[in-house]
């Protein structure tokens, strides 16, 4: 106890010579704070805008399908997706399914063909997803007519427009060629995977292309959307063992958006750039304002030395002192972090533009995970307590007597 | 005897110059002795105060206290060996600044670990007549007062020795009598043993001996031969 007593008395002798190292502690604290709970914030509404607006959480296949190249793609159907649905549904965790059949092949107007590449999916579930939002027009209608949505720029390129037909010419399973007219009702803009797929891009009711293809009742992949709460960690277990049964095969979200974590990790490595930044700083100035101060205490500590205190006693004193100039410090700058954070959400949030995959901007709050926090605190600490151990091995330096003789 | 000194020899580097601060020393000291240290400044008084209170290592030489060479005891060893049977009172004082009186006094036992005798604690202000300063810090006592926690500070662990370097050098005349009065008294009482340093005659009279040092070496002992 009279160890943390001297440690108090002292810093507070010297909260001149201390402030500046507890306002660089709370500076630092408080940047890893909003630093980190402004990303984390992002991070998650990215990866729920991710889940939900595009992979689901699962995506299910035959099973092959995913080492199957593109040509072989047909040859790897879910052909009997009604069952597949039937006894995937009966599980409360799901929320939805959006069972898709992927084509390619060429899209001609009146006058002007264009390569294209899409998909044709059941319009009430593709209405809860990205591609539900149109730019201009409709989205598909369910009343079993051939439809489609084109890219803003597939539309323009093709010389077509909204209410027309678009003839599509596609490749079958069989190695015959196959065409359909589709009716266009919208246009969207964006398609996913950049604005380059755009020109190509179109959406069709699923009944139509499983028409047009020549494989009705079949899909290549069913995306499921868990129920809110389930995440796909929870739910993995049970859709391994569904998939093994039925003889399917799955990919997590997380497998399939690759641009997720790469992203997440271009962040993550921008914070622990700045965390070392920070703890360089804050380990030099705590020595730095440490030793200043011991230097002024070098009699002080002499005095105990001669009366019998031992190298860890006094390493202890230091050490101490440090550590209650860091936690004090973290404590401030978490202080003031929050009220930065209260004012950002009273203040309706972080404007963020459109991504690549959105077309509205959004609004992200500081909210860091607590044990990240927590380990900040930890670091400080252990910066603090390699600080004060400098500072112990330099005053350790001294013979007693010299110090003695400094008065 | 209590302590032994057997040809201490102090060099120090002073840039790359050797200083000879202390040449040969042969000193025994026995238990309850009151011994007066004389010398000018820089005669090397505080250098051998200090390598008797193992605070400094001699050149060459051995230190026997209490039959033990302090020379081979590691740090932490040491460090305990001074805070059982050695006790310090300096010329400035030496007050911890943020600790109070009883605090000061305390310290001595607080650092040995374990529990201690407050009443004790009391007892000990009590004798250097400071029963209604307990509370206050360093910086609200007067020079006579602060040497006077010094001493109860030095006292409290009843050493066996304790070591004065220039205690009244920094008190008034008057004051300065009655730190040497009350240091005798408690010599008396205790039966501690007493080394203080001074250049001033006229302390030198209340020693039982008196050791004259000049450039290092002893060259007078009076009431005992070297």
């Amino acid at each position: 106890m009279i160890y943390v007593l001297i440690s108090l008395r002292n810093l507070k002798k010297n909260l001149g010579k201390n402030a500046l190292t507890l306002t660089m502690i709370s500076f630092g604290m408080t940047a890893l704070y909003v630093y980190t709970g402004s990303n984390t914030q992002m991070f998650r509404q990215f990866r729920e805008s991710v889940i939900h607006d595009q992979y689901g959480h699962f995506q299910l296949y035959e099973r092959g399908y995913t080492d199957a190249d593109s040509k072989d793609a047909l040859a790897h159907l879910v052909k009997n997706y009604s069952f597949i649905e039937e006894a995937l549904l009966q599980d409360s965790d799901l929320d939805f399914l959006a069972p898709r059949l992927h084509f390619s092949g060429i899209a001609s107007g009146d006058e002007k063909s264009i390569i294209i590449k899409g998909f044709g999916g059941v319009p009430e579930a593709e209405a809860r997803m990205e591609y539900g939002r149109v730019y201009r027009g409709n989205f598909l209608e369910s009343d079993g007519s051939a439809q489609t949505v084109m890219g803003e720029e597939a539309l323009r390129k093709s010389g077509l427009g909204i209410g027309g037909y678009a003839t599509v010419l596609a490749g079958m399973s069989s190695g015959g060629m196959t065409a359909a007219d589709f009716r266009i009702t919208g246009t969207r803009k964006g398609c996913g995977e950049g604005d380059r797929l755009n020109g190509m891009f179109m959406i069709s009711d699923l009944s139509s292309v499983q028409e047009l293809l020549g494989v009705p009742g079949s899909v290549d992949t069913i995306i499921v959307h868990l129920a809110a709460g389930i995440t796909a960690d929870d739910k993995e277990d049970d859709i391994r063992i569904f998939c093994e049964r039925h003889g399917l095969e799955y990919r997590r979200w997380d497998e399939l958006a690759l641009f997720y974590e790469r992203s997440r990790q271009v962040f993550a490595m921008n914070e622990h750039i700045l965390t070392a930044i920070i703890l360089v700083i804050s380990v030099f100035i705590i020595i730095n304002t440490l030793y200043m101060a011991y230097m002024s205490r070098m009699r002080e500590i002499a005095t105990m030395r001669a009366i019998g205190t031992t190298k860890a006693q006094i390493a202890r004193i230091i050490l101490n002192e440090s550590l209650i100039l860091s936690v004090t410090g973290c404590t401030f700058g978490v202080l003031v972090a929050a009220v930065i954070s209260f004012i950002v959400f009273v203040t309706g949030g972080i404007h963020h533009p459109p991504s690549v995959f959105n077309e509205e901007s959004y609004y992200t709050f500081i909210q860091p995970e607590a044990p990240v926090i927590a380990a900040y605190f930890v670091l400080f600490m252990l910066v603090s307590a390699a600080a004060s151990l400098v500072i112990a091995l330099r005053a350790f330096k001294f013979s007693i007597a010299e110090c003695l003789r400094w008065i | 005897m209590l302590i032994s000194l057997r040809n201490i020899h102090k060099t120090y580097l002073l840039d790359k110059v050797a200083i000879q601060a202390v040449r040969d020393v042969c000193l025994d000291i026995d238990a309850g002795d009151f011994i007066c240290l004389m010398g000018p400044s820089g005669s090397g008084k505080s250098t051998i105060l200090h390598i008797l209170g193992c605070i400094e290592h001699p050149s060459s030489g051995n230190v026997f206290i209490r039959g033990e060479n302090t020379r081979t005891m590691r740090d932490a060893a040491l460090s305990r060996f001074r805070n059982r049977h050695i006790g310090f009172i300096f010329q400035s004082f030496n007050l911890i600044p943020v600790l109070n009186v009883r605090e000061n006094v305390e310290f001595p036992l607080v650092i040995r670990g374990g529990k201690f005798d407050r009443d004790h604690v009391e007892s000990v202000i009590r004798s250097v007549g400071l029963s209604d300063c307990m509370a206050h810090r360093p910086d609200e006592l007067s020079g006579g007062q602060r040497q006077r926690v010094a001493i109860a500070r030095a006292l409290v662990t009843r050493p066996d020795i304790i070591l004065a370097d220039e205690p009244t050098a920094n008190l008034d005349s008057k004051t300065g009598g009655r730190i040497i009065d009350l240091l005798l008294a408690l010599n008396r009482e205790s039966g501690t043993t007493f080394i203080f340093s001074t250049h001033n005659e006229t302390l030198s009279r209340y020693a039982r001996r008196t050791i004259r040092i000049l450039d290092g070496e002893i060259y007078e002992a009076a009431g005992a031969g070297r």
